[in-house]
Parts: structure tokens; C-alpha cells; sequence
């Protein structure tokens, strides 16, 4: 029993060290340290909000790690974040709301133990906030619809491939579309499914709308991963030139997409913006410097006229 | 061998024989008549329902499904517990892997056979679990799950491997004989464990232990080898979906196959297999592959919002097979 | 004439607590000794208040893997029926009817997928994984699928109140906790609900009244999960239609780590305790040492593996010593 007991010790103290080991480093240096969390960190949007965050972070000689809960878009988990880091007791925490509405304790929460929280990329809607960073999901969202509109002269018959159901940044995008399509009464909205932001639902759920809508003039997605896996579907229908199709995040594999010919627009909302003025408005903030409560990031529509710059950004020649 | 195999066939022709025949005219035989019974509705309420193209269409979303699902059942057959959840991240890690093989420029052989060898070993790693240090299959294949999950997040850092040779994407988006690749690998690999299943030696053994452990063992069944094989095979079919899966989209990322188990477990567990073990089989999953894909095609070209799918699916299936109880029950 | 139940001591297990219970202390002493501010009061009741709503849940999930069978639909029926008490509060309802509401959301979902275990003989996995696809559906529709936000202090109390520092979701947890160990303990449900998970012919053959039993489990877990949803609803200010997902996960790994085998028939609510704490104490630590959430996912699946492989290799090695 004893010596069972001991083995047990034995081996979980080795395995615990090691973790405790990656991540103690924390304790040395009297830096500020920042914690940034993001709604999830297995989509390139993210990836390049957080690689954003962190230049802004060494720039600025500030220490900074990136969380996402392990179920992406998940808000109570978000909140469980906060209260662990409180007791943690952190400097100031940059956040990616997973939900507008409900993450609102988490930021009150954050004010009772005075540590400062800047909000980034989708709003909070109550707690006292340092600032807003960021471009709203909606107004962005209404661009898009606008130049499809433009596009289609007025009239056309649309499908729309929503996100993840319930999720914030989806329903900001799907609204801020509809928010467009129908002021117009020659756009008739065919259908309006969910693909949960992802390219193999999206092919999925396109070849089955293809099946069912023997005509379609555009395609709007909520996001690049979902319009890429509807271009693969189209294409294999053979009916790409019927239609045309949006993204928005303006990714790697969308840019492509743009240049060459088969995605119309997809957005670049500047992530990477957002988690650079998200990190240095903390800092500003920590410093005792005055942060103006909203901080505007630009909204760029992605199509073929100014793609090259984005083909340079991301080497691709 | 023959020996051995010789004791297995007495010991449990009578469980087998009626395991067979219950499937076929029983039980997963009602399973046929709810899929037909989907289908008539569904071509009466759903426009563009009933023509060649959807057909073809649903066969192709379902291959996918029924690979994974071949593994699984052969995993849930086996009985006291045996699942496998790692089977959705199995197949991410997997398919990321040969698609970043591919992208090293390695010939698309080598790199089918990395990412199978992956999912094999992976499988191969549960069933250890699960016979020598005599974890839970849960635990285990939910340590796996997690495990794997982490290793191809952390390995493709959000990045997105896209655009692979036509060569590998003949796999998933080809055709042969007018058929659909993926379609044409599903049914491949359906026949051959179909066959291995109610054929071979190996197949009675997975029955013997799934209807009662410890007459398999005394009977000469080497329990162990054959759980490993199976958990194994679980791995490799969920590699070789994983690889389909690519193909066909063009692109390999972290974040795919994300459930799948759940719906591979539905699929089986809808087509008749029961988790008591050593009832069921692969005829009946096929059923449930297809009772689950139709359902989804249904719902899309019937423009069903997407916030009543999931309450739609859950209770088509709950009341399907209800009503599938009762049929079996009054026939009895 | 009916048989009365045959059935005077079930064999429960000897073990009242499991052995990864030694690793839950190795691992809260390490943490407190290498990482500033967890071996605080703060950060205990933070723990503590973090894992009571797992508590809640896990709860019903032991019942019904005792029994053998499983409830996958505890995570989205603990969405529904935070949705369902947003909405009657947003009507206008009075608090206490609004509770009642979410509650007997969770009650009905509970004996719906109890009926279709008990009565008409569905698998527990199908039945349950019906009800959580129509539960998660449920919800997103009736919250139209967005979060359901703003509630009065007076509701908020039972998810943020304090009762002499101890929260009040905490103190909700201990009592429904407590119950549930004297019902295994000392009831004839209990016991009946042992028989069934070691072998349900056997239990029917002596009398006992299998369906009813089955009947009454899955309705208990179905309403626990309904109480966690009206306490996680009150916590977050706000009914939001997904936020349950994957619980059902977390749940089920937290009775097996607390050694109730999903075979059934042996383990119970103490263990359970033990697995929920494993479970809360390992997310706040990997959150205290803000490691990024791939590099959660994969230790949380290593840490549950190693410390039940750990367990019965050193189980079977003493057997093997004591010959």
C-alpha cells in the first residue's frame, strides 16, 4: 500500500514538474503580464490576431499569453479564464468576448479585483471596458452585402452560409447581411443554412443547396473557410460561372481564391491590428496614459483590384 | 489453427448463426424498411429529391460516414464497453500529416501510406490501452481523442494545407466507371470487412467475445490479439476516411472531423449494433450511415432553418427507431 | 401475486475512495507550492464555485452509468433549460416560478429519454443522444439562437450570492450531493439501481422493477441538469443556447476518473466528487499557468490516461504481491 502510494507520487511529481516547468517562467522579471484571450486559436483569423498581440507585446517588453477555450466560442469557459487569472493576479487582460451579452460577469468580475480589460474585436455590452478595439462584425458584414447587391444590379437570388448557430461573430455577420438583402426587393434570399465556419460542412451543405436550386446569382458566406469549401462544391457542379461567391477574413487560401477569379470579395477586418492596439492600449493603459474608449480598425473588401498587395503580404507570387 | 477455429465454431455457431439471421431479417432488416420509409417521405416533401443526382450526391457524403463506421462497428461489437472516441481526431491528425507529406513532396503513395500508418498506430496505441494496461475503452480512446487533437493543433498552428496534386485528388473528387472515388473506396472496404466479418475466423472471434468474454478465452480465442486488431482497424479506417476527406476538399486543417465519432457511434448503434456486444453488424451500419445522411440532405433541400436541424435530427432518429422497436417487437 | 424484491445487501464496492483521489492531493500541493496565488482561500472557493455546477451534473451521470446505461444529454439539457428560465424571467414571471420552470425543463427531458430507456427499450446512448440533439435544437430556437441576457439581482444571487463567504451555488451543490450519496446509500432505489448496472436480468428475476427504476434515474439526472442550467444561467447573467456543450464529456470523464466503471453496478457519488475536483483543480491550473488551449486539450486527455492507467497498474501489481 505504502510503496504504491510513493509510486504514484513519484510519478505524477515528474509529470506535474514538467508542466509546472513550461510555464514558470512566468515567475521571473517584474514585466507586466497580459493575458489575451481569444475565441478560439484553430482558425487562421485568430492565429494572426495573436501573432499581432505578441509583436505588439515585444515591441512593447511586456509578458503575453494567448488562451482560447478548448471548446472554440465558448463564453463560460472564457469567464472560468478570467476569475483564474484574478487569482493569478494578473495586470490586465485583453479579450476576445465570445458572446456580447454573457460575458459581462467575467468584465465585472475583472473591475471588483481592478484589473483593467480591453475589449477586442467583437463588443462587450455592459462591465467598465479601457477601450474597444476593433471593427464590429455587422458593419463589416454590411459592406459585403452592398457590393454583392451592387454587383447583382439589384436583383438576384442569394444563399447564405451562416456560422457556427449562437455563436456572436456569427450572428453579427448574418445580420449585418440580412441587414442589406432586405432593404432590396429584387434580392430573393434562397436559403440560409449553417455551415459552423467550416470548409467541409460548407462543401457539404453547398452540394446539397446546389441539388435543390437549379439557379443561383451569389453566395455569401460568414466566412472564408465556408466560401472556400462552397467553391470546391460549385466547381465540381461545373457551375462557377453562374454565381459568385464571398468570404470574409481574408485568409491565405481565400487571397488566392481572389486572384484567381473564383472568390468575388472577401474582407480583411486587420486582425492582426486588433491584437497589436488591443496589447498596446493595455500597456498605454498600465502606464497611466489616457486610452481614447474606441479604437477604430479599418475594414479593407478584398477583390480582384487590390488582391496584390495581399498576395505580397503573405509571399505568394 | 484449425483447431482452434474448429472449438470457436461449436462453441458459439448457434450464438452467431442467429446473430446473422437477426440481422439480415430482423433486425437490421427493419433498419432497411425505416431508410425506405425516409426515403418515400422525403421524395414526397423534398423538391429535387428523387433524381440520379442527389442520390449519387448522398452516397458520397455517406462514404465517409460508413468508413469511419465499418471501425467503429467492429470496435462496438466486441462488447463490455468497448467504444472509440478518438476516431474524429485520429483522422484530423492523420490526414494532416500526409498532407503536409505531400506538401514536402513526397510521391502520393508514401504519403497515403504515412497517414494510415498513423491512424493504424494511433489505434494501435488504444487497443494497448485497453488490453495491457486494461484501461476503460472510454478512458482510453478519450485520452487519445484529446491527445491527438492537441498534437495536430499544435503541429499545424491554425495553418491551413491547401491544393494537392490531381494525382491525390483523384481519391476524393474522381470518378471510375461514373461513380464517385469516394463512393467506390466505401464500397470497397465494406465488402472486404463484410466478408472478413461473417466469413473468416477472425469475424467469429469478434462475435465470440462480444456475446461472452470468458467462453471466447476458454474456447481458445486469444482475446487480446484480436481486441488490438480491432481497435487497430478503428484507427486505419479512421486514417483512410481522413485521407478521402482531404481529397475532396483540397485542403487539410486542424480543426477537422470534430464529432465524428458521435456521428460514426449514431450510425452504428441506429443501424442495430447494440453496445452489449456481439449483436449486430456491419449490414445494419450501413443502414444507419444512410438513415443519417439522407436525413441531412433532406433537410437542406427542404431549407429546414438551421436552428431546427439538430431538434429535427434528434427526433427522427429517437422516434425512427422507436417505431423500429416496436415493428421488431410485434414481429417477434 | 408479485414478488417482493429479493434483494438484501448488494455488494458495492469496498472502496469508498478511489485511488486517484492521492493523485488529486499530489497535485493540489504541487500547485500550491510552485504557483503564486492557488493555494489561496480566494482561489479554493474560486475552484470550488467553478466546479459545483460540474458537480450538479455529474451527479446524474453517476446514476445513470451506475445503472450501466449513460445521459449524454446532460450538456444540452442544462443549455435548454437556462434558455427556458431566461425566458420566463424576460416574461415577466416571478423568480420562483421561473426556477420552477427550468427545473421541470430539465424533469421532462429526464423522463422523456427515461420513458424511451424504460418502457419502449431503447438503448440509454441512443435515447440520450436523441434527446441532446433535440435539446440543443430546442434551445436554439426558442432563444432564437442568441444568448438571453439581463436578470434581476434577486435571481443573479443564486449563481453569484454568498452565504458567510461560501457561494451559494456551492452550498446548492453540497446539499444535492449529499442527497444523492444518502439515495444510493440508503434507499431501495439505491440498492435497486446497483442490482440493475451488476446485472439487470438478475435484477429483474428477483423482483425489482427494472423500468420503474430506470424511469426515475434518468428523470433525476435530467432535473439536476436542469438545476445547474437556472444556477449556471444565474452565474452568467444570461440563458445562452450552447453553452452546455461538451459537458456531458466532462461529466462522464469525472465519474469514471472517480472509479465508477461505465459496466456499471459498483462506484458511487464520493468518487465522483473526487473525479469533478480532478477535473476543476487540472483546468485551473492549466489556466493559472495560461498555457495556450491546444496545449490543454492534449494534457488534460494525458493527465486522465496516466492517472487511471497509473490506478489499475498498481492495483494489479499489489494483488499480484499479495499473491
Amino acid at each position: 500500500m505504502m510503496a504504491r502510494k510513493f509510486f504514484v507520487a513519484a510519478v505524477i511529481v515528474v509529470s506535474l514538474i514538467a508542466i509546472f516547468l513550461s510555464g514558470s517562467s512566468i515567475l521571473a522579471g517584474k514585466q507586466y503580464e497580459i493575458a489575451f484571450i481569444v475565441k478560439s486559436l484553430t482558425n487562421p483569423f485568430w492565429i494572426d490576431m495573436k501573432a499581432g498581440a505578441e509583436s505588439a507585446a515585444k515591441d512593447l517588453n511586456v509578458k503575453l499569453q494567448t488562451m482560447a477555450p478548448v471548446k472554440a466560442d465558448n463564453v463560460e469557459e472564457q469567464i472560468r479564464m478570467i476569475e483564474d487569472l484574478i487569482q493569478r493576479k494578473i495586470d490586465a487582460i485583453v479579450l476576445a468576448p465570445a458572446d456580447t451579452k454573457g460575458i459581462i460577469p467575467g468584465i465585472e468580475k475583472a473591475n471588483q479585483a481592478g484589473v483593467p480589460v480591453v475589449i477586442v474585436n467583437t463588443k462587450a455590452a455592459g462591465g467598465k471596458i479601457v477601450s474597444f478595439v476593433g471593427a464590429e462584425n455587422f458593419d463589416a458584414a454590411t459592406m459585403i452585402a452592398e457590393r454583392v447587391v451592387e454587383k447583382l444590379n439589384g436583383k438576384g437570388k442569394v444563399v447564405i452560409l451562416e456560422g457556427v448557430p449562437a455563436a456572436q461573430t456569427a450572428i453579427d455577420r448574418k445580420n449585418g447581411f440580412l441587414s442589406v438583402l432586405k432593404k432590396y426587393s429584387g434580392i430573393e434570399i434562397l436559403a440560409s443554412q449553417t455551415a459552423n465556419f467550416q470548409r467541409a460542412e460548407g462543401m457539404m451543405v453547398m452540394e446539397n443547396l446546389l441539388q435543390r436550386f437549379p439557379h443561383i446569382d451569389a453566395v455569401l458566406c460568414a466566412n472564408d473557410e465556408m466560401a472556400l469549401g462552397a467553391l470546391e462544391a460549385i466547381d465540381a457542379a461545373g457551375r462557377l460561372k453562374e454565381m459568385i461567391v464571398t468570404g470574409f477574413d481574408a485568409n491565405r487560401d481565400a487571397v488566392v481564391a481572389v486572384r484567381d477569379g473564383r472568390l468575388f470579395l472577401t474582407c480583411d477586418q486587420n486582425s492582426a491590428a486588433q491584437g497589436s492596439e488591443g496589447v498596446r492600449a493595455a500597456v498605454r493603459y498600465l502606464n497611466g496614459e489616457s486610452v481614447p474608449a474606441r479604437i477604430v480598425t479599418k475594414v479593407i473588401l478584398v477583390d480582384k483590384t487590390n488582391v496584390d498587395s495581399y498576395l505580397k503580404k503573405y509571399g505568394i507570387k | 489453427m484449425y483447431q482452434r477455429s474448429q472449438q470457436i465454431q461449436t462453441l458459439t455457431h448457434n450464438e452467431i448463426s442467429k446473430g446473422v439471421a437477426t440481422e439480415v431479417f430482423g433486425g437490421s432488416g427493419s433498419r432497411f424498411l425505416l431508410l425506405v420509409g425516409l426515403i418515400v417521405v422525403l421524395s414526397f416533401i423534398a423538391p429535387n429529391f428523387l433524381s440520379l443526382n442527389n442520390f449519387i450526391n448522398v452516397f458520397r457524403q455517406a462514404s465517409l460516414l460508413l468508413i469511419m463506421s465499418i471501425g467503429m462497428t467492429l470496435v462496438i461489437l466486441t462488447g463490455r464497453g468497448g467504444i472509440d472516441l478518438s476516431i474524429g481526431s485520429v483522422l484530423a491528425l492523420s490526414s494532416c500529416m500526409a498532407a503536409s507529406a505531400l506538401k514536402a513532396g513526397l510521391p502520393v503513395t508514401v504519403s497515403i501510406i504515412i497517414g494510415l500508418s498513423i491512424g493504424a498506430l494511433c489505434g494501435l496505441v488504444n487497443g494497448a490501452l485497453v488490453t495491457m494496461v486494461g484501461l476503460p475503452a472510454f478512458i482510453a480512446t478519450f485520452g487519445m481523442m484529446q491527445i491527438a487533437r492537441g498534437a495536430v493543433l499544435l503541429y499545424m498552428k491554425g495553418a491551413i494545407i491547401y491544393g494537392f496534386s490531381p494525382a491525390f485528388r483523384f481519391i476524393g473528387a474522381g470518378h471510375l466507371f461514373g461513380l464517385p472515388m469516394p463512393v467506390i473506396v466505401a464500397g470497397v472496404l465494406f465488402a472486404v470487412f463484410t466478408f472478413v466479418l461473417y466469413r473468416t475466423p477472425f469475424g467469429k472471434e469478434v462475435y465470440a467475445i462480444g456475446a461472452n468474454r470468458i467462453a471466447a478465452e476458454l474456447s481458445g480465442v486469444r482475446v487480446n490479439r484480436v481486441l488490438l486488431t480491432v481497435y487497430t482497424i478503428s484507427g486505419a479506417m479512421a486514417a483512410c476516411a481522413g485521407l478521402v476527406y482531404i481529397s475532396r476538399l483540397n485542403a487539410a486543417e486542424s480543426v477537422i472531423g470534430q464529432l465524428f465519432e458521435l456521428q460514426a457511434i449514431a450510425a452504428t448503434v441506429i443501424g442495430g449494433t447494440s453496445f452489449r456486444g456481439g449483436e449486430g453488424g456491419l449490414i445494419g451500419t450501413i443502414a444507419g450511415a444512410l438513415i443519417i445522411t439522407f436525413l441531412n440532405n433532406g433537410m437542406n433541400l427542404l431549407g429546414i432553418s438551421s436552428l431546427w436541424q439538430l431538434f429535427v435530427l434528434g427526433s427522427v432518429i429517437v422516434s425512427g427507431v422507436t417505431f423500429d422497436m416496436y415493428f421488431w417487437h410485434r414481429s417477434r | 401475486m408479485r414478488r417482493e424484491p429479493n434483494v438484501s445487501r448488494v455488494p458495492v464496492s469496498v472502496r469508498r475512495v478511489p485511488g486517484t483521489f492521492y493523485i488529486l492531493i499530489i497535485m493540489i500541493s504541487l500547485a500550491s507550492i510552485t504557483i503564486p496565488g492557488f493555494g489561496t482561500v480566494s482561489n479554493l472557493l474560486n475552484i470550488l464555485l467553478q466546479g459545483s455546477f460540474l458537480a450538479i451534473v455529474a451527479c446524474g451521470a453517476t446514476l445513470a452509468i451506475i445503472s450501466s446505461g449513460i445521459d449524454l444529454s446532460v450538456g444540452t439539457v442544462l443549455s435548454l433549460s437556462g434558455v427556458v428560465t431566461g425566458l420566463a424571467l424576460h416574461a415577466g414571471i416571478p423568480i420562483a416560478l421561473a426556477i420552477l420552470s427550468g427545473v421541470l425543463t430539465g424533469l421532462i427531458c429526464g423522463i422523456i429519454t427515461g420513458s424511451l430507456v424504460a418502457f419502449v427499450g431503447l438503448e440509454p446512448f441512443i435515447a440520450t443522444f436523441g434527446m441532446m440533439s433535440m435539446a440543443q435544437g430546442l434551445g436554439l430556437v426558442l432563444s432564437n439562437g442568441a444568448s438571453i441576457p439581463g436578470f434581476q439581482e434577486s435571481f443573479r444571487w443564486f449563481g453569484e450570492g454568498v452565504v458567510w463567504k461560501v457561494p451559494v451555488p456551492l452550498i446548492i451543490a453540497l446539499v444535492i450531493v449529499a442527497c444523492i450519496w444518502w439515495l444510493l446509500r440508503h434507499t431501495r432505489l439505491g440498492l435497486y439501481i446497483y442490482a440493475i448496472g451488476g446485472s439487470e436480468e438478475v435484477a429483474g428475476w428477483s423482483g425489482i422493477e427494472v423500468g420503474r427504476c430506470k424511469l426515475a434515474l434518468y428523470s433525476i439526472s435530467g432535473c439536476l441538469a436542469g438545476i445547474a442550467g437556472v444556477l449556471l444561467a444565474a452565474r452568467m447573467n444570461s440563458g445562452h443556447p450552447t453553452v452546455g456543450v461538451g459537458w456531458e464529456m466532462d461529466a462522464i470523464a469525472s465519474v469514471v476518473i472517480g472509479g465508477t466503471p461505465l459496466t456499471g453496478g459498483r462506484g458511487g457519488v464520493i468518487g465522483t466528487m473526487v473525479g469533478v475536483a480532478i477535473v476543476s483543480v487540472l483546468r485551473n491550473i492549466l489556466n493559472m499557468l495560461r498555457l495556450s488551449s491546444p496545449w490543454q486539450i492534449t494534457l488534460i486527455g494525458a493527465i486522465v490516461v496516466i492517472a487511471i492507467g497509473l490506478d489499475i497498474l498498481l492495483r494489479r501489481w499489489r494483488l499480484a504481491l499479495e499473491g
